[in-house]
């Protein structure tokens, strides 16, 4: 998969002024476990330790070989909507989409997100990715993982990105490989 | 079945322009005005039950306080503005209201007139007889049965009943009889008013055994909850099986006394019984007697969830959708039109959608032959459906309504429901903020 995004994409597009401490958008992690992080500060998302902040936790009990990708704010230029990062291995391809909710707005920041994620995964279907290959997840992450009442609106968007795209839609905070 | 409700200015109401269809839903807010649009659907519905036709109104003042009296047998007489405006579309009949003036259309009635007057030369007029005829056999099922068993014609018939309608010679009395039918069905359905099964119907296990009390003391009690009353009280249905409530409960009446049985050996009184209980039987009790009966009947159901636990909401929803038929044709099947506050009916609407969705896309695929019992599974997990081309869902509020059903993805969409969900989340969050 690197190497299609990579002949469509390039690489990051703020390489030479890049804080990052990785500064590629592209990655390969082999860890049990790791942690992201997005500080919605302009910078695109960051692996961290457990003990610093973060909204994700990937599990990849198999030491398995896991593509990480910064897409927004890194391989893809500011102005472009995309996901903050995409996590594959052979089988498994996810789509995520970090949304800090402490400010509120958690329906509108959800209506965005979906936006992002769709957008980013019609991306990587124009540059030959099929996620119909993969067992493939639209991953919208809040701080916390809610329980509240059914929503019928979110089971639809569910349904929607099942049928267009063989991506399972979904809100939480670990991926599992 | 498909009809059009436009309103203005009506109590909350600024302005809607409705698409109502088979299962219709409408949302929002306290007193955002959507149990009014469906009671003004009830009355619209079902004109010549409502308004007298041989009476004469002087004037606007007079149009308006007549309006004004049927508007308050559903107690929203007091929603009525000077500039009040309504409109109502439908295959039989087109009614409006506007500057105290009530204009009643009743399109499929002229229909008949016309056919009437086809009488005065009938052998000249054979064609555009049968061209009526075929028209109204398409969309009359029990009148396109009358006019198979008055011209003699076999169900069972290979070729189709609308080419053998192009072959045939009507004599007169067949067409006399046909006119009398079709004229019967006309009557019917411009009575046939929707029961309105309003949030206020545990009352009516209560006050069911002291009514005549009540008469006599003067109670004032809405018409149309007396209405429905008498709809649950002429209902022949004696046995409900309220599984879905609770194992092995079941509804009996017993010698015109409402019962709950818990068991063979045991039973209580329908008033002592759990309030969900006392909510749902007035709901399903005029449902399921109309299942039994042919013809055409509309239901509004007002917050189906009274009482209700989550779990029993969906499956009381899954219990009406499927005991519904299809109005296909005006005269045969139900409607069922719902307001709701809650998030699991919405969702237990949105469910059946997709049960309809998933069948379908099933049936259209290549896979189809390779595994078609999933039509079986699908009954396994939803055990009733709804075609999205028959329903529509609304969110009123701020006196407008907007379509909350998404028509190409046939799935309901972002809505006030959903958005409190979000708002208790919000919340939630902002604590957890502080506390950390």
């Amino acid at each position: 998969m690197e190497a299609l995004l990579k002949s469509c994409y390039g690489d990051c597009k703020h390489l030479a002024i890049s804080n990052c401490s990785l500064k590629s958008s592209y990655h390969t992690l082999t860890t049990p476990k790791f942690y992201v992080y997005y500080a919605d500060d302009n910078q695109p998302v960051q692996i961290v330790e457990e003990n610093e902040d973060h909204q994700l936790v990937v599990s990849n009990p198999a030491c398995a070989e896991v593509g990480f990708i910064k897409t927004d704010k890194c391989l893809f230029a500011d102005n472009v909507q995309k996901c903050d990062c995409v996590l594959y291995s052979t089988t498994k391809l996810f789509f995520v989409e970090i949304k800090w909710s402490s400010a509120g707005g958690r329906n509108a920041k959800r209506i965005k997100a979906v936006e992002q994620l769709a957008a980013t995964i019609e991306s990587f279907q124009e540059s030959g990715v099929d996620c119909k290959d993969y067992e493939a997840g639209a991953i919208i992450c809040f701080k916390r993982k809610d329980v509240y009442p059914t929503r019928a609106s979110s089971n639809s968007q569910k349904a929607i990105f099942l049928e267009k795209y063989g991506v399972r839609l979904e809100e939480g905070n670990v991926i599992e490989f | 079945m498909q009809s059009r409700l436009i309103v203005r200015n009506f109590g909350p109401i600024e302005f809607v322009d409705l698409d109502l269809r088979n299962v219709n839903v409408f949302i929002g807010p306290q007193a955002s005005g959507k149990s009014a649009l469906a009671k003004i659907y009830t009355i619209l519905k079902a004109p010549r039950k409502f308004f007298k036709w041989n009476i004469v109104l002087e004037g606007a003042s007079q149009g308006h306080m007549y309006f004004e009296g049927v508007l308050e047998e559903y107690n929203i007489s007091s929603f009525l503005r000077a500039d009040t405006e309504i409109e109502f579309q439908s295959e039989l009949h087109n009614i409006s209201y506007r500057d105290g003036m009530i204009n009643y259309e009743p399109l499929l009635l002229k229909r008949i007139e016309q056919l009437e007057q086809y009488k005065t030369d009938f052998q000249e007029n054979q064609k555009a007889i049968l061209y009526e005829v075929k028209n109204l056999v398409e969309k009359f099922i029990w009148f396109n049965f009358r006019v198979h068993d008055i011209l003699d014609i076999d169900f069972e018939s290979t070729a189709s009943f609308l080419t053998i309608l192009d072959t045939i010679t009507l004599t007169e009395s067949q067409f006399h009889r046909i006119v009398e039918i079709i004229k019967e069905i006309e009557a019917n359905l411009s009575t046939n008013a929707a029961v309105y099964i309003p949030a206020e119907r545990n009352f009516i296990n209560i006050i069911k055994n002291s009514s005549l009390n009540l008469l006599l003391n003067n109670v004032p009690i809405p018409k149309h909850i007396l209405a429905f009353g008498a709809e649950v009280e002429k209902s022949s249905i004696k046995n409900i099986d309220l599984g879905f409530l609770q194992k092995n409960l079941i509804y009996k009446d017993v010698n015109g006394e409402a019962r709950i049985f818990t068991d063979d050996n045991h039973s209580i009184k329908l008033t002592e019984a759990a309030s969900g209980i006392q909510s749902v039987l007035p709901v399903l009790i005029p449902i399921l007697s109309h299942k039994a009966s042919a013809g055409h009947r509309s239901f509004v159901i007002e917050e189906p969830e009274l009482n209700l636990f989550p779990i029993a909401q969906y499956e009381l929803i899954k219990k009406l959708e499927s005991s519904r038929k299809e109005p296909y044709w005006e005269d045969y099947g139900t409607i069922h039109t719902y307001t709701t506050h809650s998030p699991y009916i919405l969702s237990a609407l949105n469910n059946l959608l997709y049960a309809n969705k998933v069948k379908r896309n099933h049936i259209e695929s290549d896979e189809f032959m390779s595994n078609s019992n999933l039509e079986s599974e699908v009954n396994k997990i939803v055990s009733a459906e709804i075609n999205p081309y028959y329903f529509t869902a609304y969110q009123i509020c701020n006196g407008q309504a907007e379509s909350i059903f998404d028509r190409e993805t046939g799935l309901i969409r972002e809505n006030y429901i959903d958005s409190a969900s979000d708002k208790l989340a919000d919340d939630f969050d902002a604590l957890m903020d502080l506390a950390q």
